[in-house]
């Protein structure tokens, strides 16, 4: 069971490190990459098999991860990886500022050019529910083997790690659905009110929901405390 | 208290929402959102409580080897996630089914489980258990966990396993009765075994008056009804156990110990049944001092010896041994007359080469002191010196062992002393039959 939850550990990493490496080379142009055709790039990753130079990285990086597991450097390891993951979504996320204040400054005059905000933020927000579950599975394990080194039988270790298992897939649906209602409420209020009316309701709106989120749940920490 | 990873995940939503606000990216702050749903649903989410423990065994007391049910079952009324039910068990404990460990998944709703487990004792003594303890652990990265104890703390008192000599007692019940009968002292203390009610004789203590009875009953002559008990015996017995270290190897449930404890229960229930008077002395006890039964006769002494055997600790033989035990019992054995039985390893007190003979010498003086004591029930001295072997000692495949050589030497000696020496093959042999041997051979 242990072990199970280790392999869908790395099997995370790796497809979020791979989700990764295709951001990177959807927002290529931006970043003055050669523009590699989408099929050219598949095919360097998938049958043929992967190209040699992506393996090295991928496996690399994983050892590296699960060697600072191994040292008792847990945390470090996954905030490593959420910055790496995190870090390449930064060109397409800026292509959808609406407040280009900034511009006033000199500051951050290059565009990204017209990008759809339902495909960035899909892919955006698998990469955070990636992170998220990949956080927790790293939990589970260290539960899993704190279970196994107290002698736990193994019908409630099972029990306990789908308890958990789902618990967490619940979260990541409700998280993903308030979500996906806050993409829909965005993108109605910007076909109604034009680009920056739109902008300052949808801003407002979703902005102001995850400030009252954010103080619901500092609430929540003090009632608990 | 926030925890290291929550906090984490507030930070990477504050470093979404505070640059999706001043940017004007509606992405950035979906992202915030969600992360934020995610924490808010962890930290909403109850961590079970209002958990309640009920706990009991199956017996308080048991028979070393023998299994224990201990049953638990928990119920809980509020929360969601995982719960480990524990028991802090005596090290000497072995779970033989289910575990003490156990961890059960609450969904909402009322959940109730059993978690029994069964426990054995392969050691006597009185074993606490004290109340079981539940925790639920931090869930899905929410910052609170819970925790309690409930159920009820016990004690386990495990005595040693004590087989009845029914061979003897019920086959020769006519002899046993008549020896009883010539054991029997006309005149002297009497036991705390009840024997009958008899009307009041001039002389009797008013302590002894049964005032219940009396008001009960229609007295004879007017007189009240005093409680008469059972006289003690001429024949009285001594039991001498070596409870050191040496006798503390090997399995738990078969060591030279253990087999000195089942020794010495059988001999006591062998001879309080015929109404002997029974003392017995543990020397090279943990302690350091030795373990004392006073002399006594009845069936409530055999209580008070299991107590005593159920509360044995194995200690080194320094500053101890049989020579020492029998100056510290010598005042009841002077009294008493009793015959004597040690329970001892002999292997453990031959003199190997370029050490000096000094435990050999004095294991000897006491033997010659011992027997030089005279039972009062017979005319020759009565000791007899039980070595009881450690499993693995002897084996048909490789001859006599060197153990079992040294312990024949040393019983050489004893018998030139007067004694008897008994050699008891645990593995081989119950105790019982072996009593039966020497008892036929004897009387």
């Amino acid at each position: 069971m242990r072990a199970g939850v280790a392999v869908a550990e790395t099997l995370l990493l790796a497809g979020l490190l791979l989700l990764t490496g295709f951001v990177v080379w959807d927002a290529g142009p931006a970043l003055g990459l050669p523009d590699t055709p989408w099929l050219t790039w598949l095919q360097s990753i998938f049958p043929g098999l992967f190209a040699i130079e992506t393996l090295a990285a991928l496996g690399l990086f994983i050892a590296v991860y699960w060697a600072l597991q191994r040292l008792g450097h847990g945390q470090l390891s996954f905030w490593m990886a959420a910055v790496l993951v995190v870090l390449p979504h930064a060109v397409p996320v800026w292509g959808h500022n609406q407040l280009e204040w900034y511009q006033f400054l000199g500051l951050g005059a290059e565009q990204v050019g017209e990008r759809s905000l339902s495909y960035d933020a899909a892919l955006f927000l698998a990469c955070l529910a990636g992170l998220v579950a990949l956080h927790r599975t790293m939990a589970l394990r260290v539960l899993g083997r704190r279970m196994t080194l107290q002698g736990v039988g193994e019908g409630d270790r099972r029990r306990v790690l789908q308890g958990e298992g789902i618990l967490l897939g619940g979260l990541l649906a409700a998280g993903l659905a308030l979500a996906l209602l806050a993409v829909l409420g965005a993108a109605f209020l910007g076909r109604y009110h034009g680009i920056l009316a739109g902008s300052t309701w949808s801003v407002g709106a979703i902005g102001g929901g995850a400030a009252a989120l954010l103080a619901l749940t500092l609430l929540l920490w003090r009632r608990y405390r | 208290m926030m925890q290291p990873s929550q906090a984490g995940w507030v930070v990477v939503a504050l470093v979404l929402l505070l640059p999706g606000l001043l940017l004007g990216n509606v992405l950035l702050l979906i992202g915030a959102v969600f992360v934020l749903v995610t924490v808010f649903v962890a930290t909403a989410l109850p961590p079970p409580s209002s958990v309640s423990l009920e706990r009991g065994v199956s017996k308080g007391t048991c028979w070393v080897g023998d299994t224990l049910e201990v049953r638990r079952e928990i119920s809980i009324l509020r929360g969601v996630g995982p719960v480990f039910v524990h028991d802090e068990l005596p090290p000497e404990a072995e779970v033989v089914e289910g575990s003490n460990l156990r961890v059960v998944w609450k969904w909402p709703g009322r959940l109730r489980a059993d978690v029994s487990y069964t426990l054995r004792f392969p050691k006597r003594g009185l074993y606490p258990l004290p109340e079981s303890g539940w925790e639920s652990p931090r869930l899905v990265d929410s910052g609170h966990a819970a925790s309690g104890i409930g159920g009820g703390a016990f004690e386990v008192s495990v005595v040693p396993r004590i087989r009845t000599v029914t061979r003897l007692n019920e086959v020769r019940a006519v002899r046993r009765s008549a020896r009883y009968q010539g054991d029997r002292a006309k005149t002297g203390a009497t036991t705390d075994e009840f024997k009958e009610l008899r009307p009041y004789q001039p002389g009797d203590s008013f302590r002894r008056i049964n005032w219940k009875a009396s008001a009960r009953s229609v007295a004879v002559n007017n007189l009240p009804l005093v409680n008469e008990r059972e006289p003690e015996t001429r024949r009285a017995v001594w039991i001498f156990l070596d409870v050191a270290t040496y006798m503390d190897v090997g399995l738990p449930l078969s060591n030279p110990l253990e087999s000195t404890v089942e020794a010495s229960g059988t001999l006591a229930q062998y001879y309080l049944s015929r109404g002997s008077t029974l003392g017995a002395y543990a020397y090279n006890s943990a302690d350091g001092v030795g373990d004392l039964l006073a002399p006594e006769a009845g069936m409530r002494q055999f209580n008070r010896l299991m107590e005593m055997l159920a509360s044995l600790k194995p200690g080194l033989a320094v500053g101890q041994d049989l020579l020492q035990a029998v100056e510290r019992c010598k005042s009841f054995l002077y009294r008493i007359r009793p015959e004597v039985f040690v329970v001892t390893r002999l292997d453990a007190c031959y003199p190997r080469p370029g050490e000096e003979a000094i435990a050999f010498n004095r294991l000897m003086t006491a033997v010659s002191r011992l027997v030089a004591l005279k039972s009062r029930s017979l005319r020759a001295s009565r000791v007899r010196v039980v070595h009881v072997e450690p499993e693995g000692a002897s084996d048909a495949s490789t001859g006599l062992g060197l153990a079992q050589w040294e312990a024949r030497r040393v019983g050489q000696e004893i018998r030139e002393r007067g004694a008897s020496v008994i050699e008891w093959h645990p593995a081989a042999e119950e105790f019982t039959s072996l009593l039966v041997r020497h008892v036929d051979a004897y009387e």
